[in-house]
């Protein structure tokens, strides 16, 4: 029983090898004649080649922050970022290529910080910051004054704050979705709403952002999608699980985040 | 894509990248070569979400914007380095796993993880992890235990061979194998497959 196990184990541990072709010919055609008596190395196999098929579709990941700055920072130079501030160009360019500092590892950006420390409803806080600061930009570039609300006294921060802007009721049910998030209410439904807004000011706007930045936040969007989606899909399975629904609102989270970064940038054109 | 094996792996997501931005890379690399920063700024747009992908999933996505980060300052360090002998992306994701890995043995997190990862993996399979786990294969990879996973993410998401990892990770073919062996069953048994 024991040297069956024994000689069991032995072929398991090169299961690997076999999926890469990597035994030699008496050991491989060992390993299959073993594969064709014992179903439990043969489902085995299956697994690990669904774990190498799925590692092989793996694609890259965007950061949440943008990078850039930090970097510009170290290697000397203070171009900012292309998706709109003017770079500075007062340095000349052999000036500018100084190497970068030696010492201890680089850290993140004191906003990327920020951003790790924030909660839900600072997250949501922010964003409607961002939310704002978009607004005016659509506002002027649609150049209408004719839309005034009456209704948003009731939300502090926004009606004082872009008086004749219009359309504000945009902000609205963003401001609500702070104070329930506050509460520690439905939350993902909170982030849905917020991004669902985001992602019409920044993809609507009447001054559309350039192509290939579209393209870029669009790329970034489908892996966190995919993410909200296999949530999703598991929370139908088991609804009342307080891990899995905490993973679906980060994962919200992160994309409004996400999101509201980029109506910044686009508001910063 | 020439991978580091010398094979081509004109496939996924990368490839495609790289192909809509191959035409302006030589150029640029030239251009930040002599120190334009902007032309720099370019490369590491076109190529930061597949070094942050890797620092993410060898180092952990905790590290992962520090590490992305030094990669491209040493890049742009190392450009004058570069010949033009391979792709460029080559080049650069050499050092990036070249990077990381010395990074990773500097900081001596293997063997510190090696059993904290331990507790996350076994709380996790407490659980009903087959659904929790499934959520995100990322997830799953993060967990896995330091040696195993860098290993994994070298093989099976960057196509280096054995022998090349062990030369980089200063270990030998036969534990790059049985690490190997490791992280997918690991993997295969957390997400239940």
């Amino acid at each position: 029983m024991t040297d069956r196990r024994q000689r069991k184990d032995r072929f398991r541990d090169r299961l690997s090898e076999y999926l890469d072709g990597n035994l030699g010919v008496e050991e491989e055609v060992l390993l299959e004649q073993h594969l064709e008596r014992c179903d439990d190395c043969a489902r085995t196999l299956v697994g690990l080649e669904a774990v190498v098929e799925r590692a092989a579709r793996l694609g890259p990941r965007e950061p949440v922050e943008d990078l850039w700055p930090g970097i510009a920072a170290r290697i000397g130079t203070r171009t900012a970022s292309l998706a709109g501030v003017t770079p500075d160009t007062s340095d000349p360019p052999a000036r500018r290529r100084r190497p970068a500092r030696h010492g201890p590892p680089a850290r993140r950006s004191p906003s990327a910080r920020r951003i790790a420390r924030f909660t839900p409803q600072l997250a949501a806080g922010i964003a409607l910051v961002w939310l704002s600061a978009a607004l005016v930009w659509t506002a002027v570039a649609r150049d209408d004054t004719a839309v005034a609300r009456d209704d948003v006294e009731g939300s502090p921060g926004t009606a004082g704050a872009s008086p004749g802007l219009g359309a504000p009721s945009l902000l609205l049910p963003a401001a609500q979705d702070a104070s329930t998030l506050e509460g520690g209410g439905s939350s993902a439904e909170e982030y849905a709403r917020l991004i669902a807004e985001l992602e019409r000011v920044l993809f609507d706007s009447e001054r559309p952002l350039p192509p290939e930045t579209v393209a870029r936040v669009r790329r970034a969007l489908v892996t966190i999608d995919r993410a909200i989606e296999d949530a999703r899909a598991a929370l139908l399975e088991l609804p009342d699980d307080p891990y899995i629904r905490q993973h679906m609102e980060n994962t919200m989270r992160r994309k409004s985040e996400f999101l509201a970064h980029a109506v910044q940038l686009a508001a910063a054109r | 894509m020439i991978e580091p094996n010398g094979k081509s792996r004109e496939h996924g997501p990368h490839a495609r990248a790289e192909g809509q931005l191959s035409a302006g890379v030589g150029a640029d690399v030239r251009a930040a070569a002599f120190g334009d920063a902007e032309a720099f700024e370019r490369i590491y747009r076109a190529h930061v979400s597949r070094v942050h992908g890797l620092a993410c999933r060898m180092a952990g996505s905790e590290r992962a914007d520090e590490l992305t980060q030094d990669v491209f300052v040493r890049a742009w360090e190392k450009l004058g380095t570069f010949r033009g002998e391979s792709a460029f992306s080559s080049w650069l994701y050499r050092l990036a796993v070249n990077l990381l890995c010395s990074r990773l043995r500097a900081l001596k997190l293997q063997r510190e993880r090696e059993t904290a990862n331990e507790i996350p993996l076994a709380a996790a399979r407490a659980r009903h992890d087959s659904i929790e786990i499934r959520l995100d294969f990322e997830v799953a990879l993060e967990r896995l235990p330091d040696g195993a996973r860098e290993v994994f993410v070298l093989h099976d998401i960057e196509g280096y061979k054995h022998r090349e990892i062990a030369q980089r990770m200063d270990i030998t073919s036969g534990t790059s194998k049985s690490q190997l062996h490791r992280a997918r069953m690991i993997l295969r048994r957390h997400l239940d497959w």
